[in-house]
């Protein structure tokens, strides 16, 4: 699969952290570790991008992040939803779902051939 | 959670730095992935790079969340920091509305303060430090021919000779006064213009707004004439048209083309020139004696004013040997011209500015000493704040917006009464105070305004709020309110009290000696009655009236008409009347009068008047006769002079039978015989001293002295009836003799001798006013403080009262408590009062500056208010019971 535009890509890295921070709290290598494993390592072709994506996201206040302990005992900054983050996720869920079923009709339709074939 | 909390927490739990911050997120998760490939059977540092690989830039990507988190970090802080005074504005404005009487009197008496210095402060601006519209004004001067060190006009010669030999100006011109009837249709007119040369435009550097000035060859004899009218003119009479160019107007009832109108900015006086004419100067003028002229120059870049009057020094040395018949003892002296324009009122208005500064200062000692009192009260409810956490900076910020929010509502109120303010002065000031239309409230006033609010802010904001910095938290709660250092805050209070009353002080020193000097001006005998009495000029003009019969004839026609008006009992004229404008006069020579009696030259007011100018006047005469009607042309000359002249031409001898030369009069018959000596009249008003005057009767008088007077003169009538009545029908009799004359300046006596004092007056009505303001404001003050003072001490008094001490004691001691600031207070306002006295005492008339007897009264006045500010919370003090008191304790 070729490597999509920036700003898509950006737009549905915000998607997927929200999506991933959803389930709890985690710190941003774990956050990295599941969207690879659940995009099959499709999406985040690199570690680094993560991070500022997490860091403007806590601006604009969709999660917020406090310092805590790791599992292998290592100081580790933790992140979660906050409930603005909780909306918006919902908010873009919805849009990228129907977005995606719009697309997918207009590809699946067979308007040009319909009257050619049965 | 909010925002700001968790910003505050990301900092409490970490430490400030965030480039640490982000080095450490990224350095875990380096860390992590090299752990975890090492445990994949990766070597170390086959694991970094490949866990550096994966990561991507790291340098771009931390540098990248380091600016993240810096914008959004100092976006944080701002809003923090508005959140806080937005807090502390909301906080104030509580505070405020809770103690709302001293908020509202605070403000009150602040915008008063402000109010007044700030409209003051306009009018001077527009009168004396506004820079004249003209391309720069202090290269302008005016040049005066001085006798004795006083100024005096310029005679023709001597203009003449200064313009072919000076060198320090690169243009000089000649002013000569005039009066016009104007008549271009409608009604005639009579308006005030001048001659002038014609590059006198120049010399100021203005433009006509349209048309032109004079060119050289329309200042000669035989030129066009022609003519330019002001603005002022232009609007009132001529709609603004732009046609007025090339039209014909009739000026004396001859015909002048008006070649330009002159802009607005050149009408500096509301009583200023309307019309200007060619000066063109007669061969003849040169052999005038008396000056006509006045000499405008502007000076050579190269020169200023020293080198000017140095120059001209020599001039005038030169000229008193060439001509010394009339340049014996004269010096010259040069002047700016916007000083001479500007002349006493830039002294006035110092001493008025001076003035309202005090009270706008007494005024802020009150309100400081309000919040003072207001903080102490506070002090618990400060400590307790404190204790909260809410630093000494805080609080210190949290008063001074309190202050600050005082001062700005301060400063629009006063704004506001600014403009109303300067309304008022406007309406009351006499119209020949230069630009005084042009005081408004405009830039550089309204920046001074917002100065003076953020100036008071500080001066009774700061101490109270300082105070609070340095505040003894656990006194604050113990003593529940009331701390112990208040011994300092007692002495801070006590400067106050004391700086107020010497402020008072001084200001009702001032208006006493104002008051004082006005009560003996107007104690003095104007020397002539003015009830019932109607003036009003007219003109002649040399076209019709072109020999001394023609107008004697009009005049005496004119007298007739008048004297058969219903409820006119006298009818005379006179070419000057008491307190009005425009003189002539001629130089008596040493041997100019019989048995030789003057020694040095001597100038006299010269006057034309007719045979009842006594009787309308109700002047007395003190010797000899009065002119009758007998004295005309044909019989012997004969003059009156009053009581100053006959002492001053023969100190020793009586002046009736006396005899003059004049020859300026009647080159032909120059002797003239005194027929009486008449009362003195303060003939330049009430403070000036009076001049020496000739009375002619005005058939003796010569065509050419008649030119002296531009043909003109004043008519007097006497009425049995309000003066007024009769105005309508005095114009429709002088209309009957002639219907193309003009009539104009008609007043009432009464109103000349008003206007006269209207300056002087304002004045004195304006620092009175002021003093009492002054002196209300110390009084509230001392009020307040020993109100307060009583309130701390409730407890004490109580005390000595259970022991046994009487209310008289009492109050004695409050009283006196209460007075001892005001004594240092009057001690150091006295003091500075001998010193400040100098600066009045060339406005004060009679009185002395350092006048013992109006110091005694104004010290008297103020220790009796102060007492009784004192005095009112003693009694109440006394009046609570002691029980009450200490039990609360």
């Amino acid at each position: 699969m070729e490597k999509p535009s920036l700003d898509l890509v950006r737009g549905t890295l915000d998607l997927l952290i929200l999506k991933t921070l959803s389930w709890g709290r985690f710190h941003g290598y774990d956050v990295a570790a599941m969207i690879r494993q659940e995009t099959e390592e499709k999406l985040l072709v690199e570690d680094g991008a993560l991070y500022p994506a997490l860091h403007r996201m806590e601006t604009k206040g969709w999660i917020e992040s406090e310092w805590g302990v790791s599992e292998n005992n290592r100081r580790a900054k933790f992140y979660r939803l906050t409930p603005e983050g909780r909306r918006k996720l919902q908010a873009e869920s919805r849009t990228w779902q129907e977005y995606a079923a719009a697309v997918a009709k207009v590809l699946s339709s067979t308007r040009g051939q319909a009257a050619g074939e049965i | 959670m909010r925002r700001t909390d968790g910003w505050r927490r990301y900092l409490s739990f970490i430490g400030p730095s965030v480039e640490t911050d982000v080095g450490d997120e990224l350095q875990f998760h380096l860390d992590t992935k090299i752990e975890e490939l090492k445990k994949s059977g990766w070597q170390p540092d086959q694991a970094r790079r490949e866990a550096a690989r994966q990561f991507g830039n790291v340098a771009q990507y931390r540098t990248l969340c380091e600016q993240i988190d810096k914008e959004h970090l100092k976006k944080m802080e701002r809003a923090d920091y508005f959140a806080g005074w937005k807090q502390d504005i909301v906080y104030a404005s509580r505070q405020l509305r809770k103690s709302i009487g001293s908020t509202v009197s605070a403000t009150l008496t602040l915008a008063l303060g402000i109010g007044a210095v700030t409209a003051i402060f306009s009018v001077i601006y527009a009168v004396v430090l506004q820079p004249l519209p003209f391309p720069e004004p202090d290269r302008i001067v005016t040049i005066w021919t001085t006798r004795d060190g006083k100024d005096d006009v310029v005679i023709p010669r001597n203009f003449d000779a200064w313009k072919t030999q000076a060198t320090s100006f690169t243009k000089l011109a000649a002013l000569e006064h005039r009066g016009f009837t104007l008549t271009d249709g409608d009604e005639p007119i009579q308006v005030t213009g001048a001659r002038v040369s014609s590059d006198y435009f120049d010399v100021f550097g203005v433009s006509p707004q349209i048309g032109r000035t004079f060119s050289p060859e329309e200042d000669r004899v035989g030129g066009p004439r022609v003519a330019l009218i002001s603005h002022r003119l232009w609007k009132q009479r001529f709609d603004s048209n732009p046609g007025v160019l090339g039209k014909d107007i009739q000026l004396n009832r001859l015909a002048h083309t008006i070649v330009g109108v002159m802009p607005a900015s050149f009408d500096l006086r509301p009583d200023g020139e309307q019309v200007w004419i060619p000066l063109t100067l007669r061969p003849q003028a040169m052999n005038w004696t008396g000056g006509v002229l006045y000499v405008f120059g502007r000076l050579q870049p190269h020169s200023d004013l020293r080198q000017a009057q140095l120059e001209m020094d020599v001039l005038a040395k030169n000229l008193e040997t060439l001509y010394p018949d009339v340049n014996q003892g004269r010096g010259v002296r040069v002047g700016l011209f916007v000083h001479d324009l500007v002349g006493d009122y830039r002294q006035r208005l110092t001493v008025l500015f001076g003035a309202v500064l005090f009270v706008l200062l007494i005024a802020c000692a009150n309100v400081a000493n309000l919040l003072l009192a207001r903080g102490t009260a506070r002090a618990k409810e400060l400590a307790i704040r404190a204790a909260h956490g809410a630093t000494g900076r805080r609080l210190f910020r949290q008063l001074i917006v309190e202050s600050a929010m005082i001062a700005a509502i301060s400063a629009l109120m006063g704004g506001a009464l600014a403009v109303a303010g300067i309304q008022i002065v406007q309406a009351l000031t006499p119209h020949s105070v230069p630009r005084i239309g042009e005081a408004a409230l405009n830039g550089p006033s309204l920046l001074f305004a917002l100065c003076l609010g953020l100036g008071t802010t500080l001066l009774f904001g700061a101490l109270p709020a300082w105070r609070s910095l340095r505040l003894d938290l656990q006194s604050g709660l113990r003593e529940g309110g009331r701390g112990s250092e208040g011994s300092v805050r007692d002495w801070v209070r006590t400067a106050y009290v004391a700086g107020e009353v010497s402020l008072a002080l001084l200001l009702l020193a001032g208006a006493g000696l104002l008051i004082r000097s006005s009560i003996a001006a107007l104690q003095l005998e104007p020397g002539f009655t003015m009830d019932n009495v109607l003036t009003v000029r007219t003109a002649l003009p040399r076209a019709q009236y072109s020999s001394a019969k023609d107008i004697v004839q009009a005049f005496d026609k004119i007298i007739e008409q008048l004297v058969e008006v219903p409820g006119v009992t006298a009818v005379s004229l006179s070419s000057k009347v008491p307190m009005g404008p425009g003189s002539a006069g001629v130089v008596l020579k040493p041997g100019a009068t019989s048995s030789d009696s003057l020694k040095s030259e001597l100038s006299a007011e010269v006057r034309y008047i007719g045979p009842d100018y006594l009787a309308a006047l109700g002047i007395p005469l003190r010797k000899g006769r009065d002119l009758t009607g007998f004295d005309d042309a044909d019989s012997r000359q004969v003059v009156l002079v009053n009581e100053t002249l006959a002492r001053r031409l023969w100190p020793d001898s009586d002046a009736v039978g006396q005899s003059i030369r004049i020859p300026e009069l009647n080159a032909e018959r120059p002797v003239w015989e005194v027929a009486g000596i008449v009362g003195d009249v303060r003939e330049d008003g009430l403070m000036q001293p009076v001049p020496g005057v000739l009375f002619i009767p005005f058939r003796q008088v010569g065509l050419s002295p008649w030119q002296w007077t531009q043909q003109s003169a004043y008519l007097i009538i006497k009425t049995r009836i309000p003066p007024l009545d009769i105005a309508d029908q005095a114009r429709k009799a002088v209309r009957e003799v002639d219907s193309m004359l003009a009539t104009g300046d008609q007043q009432t006596m009464e109103q000349r001798f008003s206007a006269s004092i209207a300056t002087a007056r304002l004045y004195t009505i304006l620092l009175t006013s002021l003093g009492a303001i002054g002196l209300l404001l110390t009084a509230v003050g001392i009020y307040g403080v020993v109100a307060y003072f009583v309130t701390r001490q409730q407890s004490e008094l109580a005390v000595r009262v259970a022991l046994g001490a009487s209310p008289r004691q009492l109050m004695l001691l409050v009283v006196a408590q209460g007075m001892k600031p005001v004594a240092i207070g009057v001690a150091a306002g006295a003091l500075l009062a001998q010193g400040l006295g100098q600066s009045l005492s060339s406005q004060v008339f009679m009185a002395t500056a350092a006048d013992p007897a109006t110091l005694f009264a104004v010290i008297l006045i103020l220790a009796v208010v102060a007492c009784a500010a004192c005095c009112l919370p003693a009694l109440r003090a006394v009046r609570v019971d002691p029980m009450v008191i200490l039990r609360r304790e």
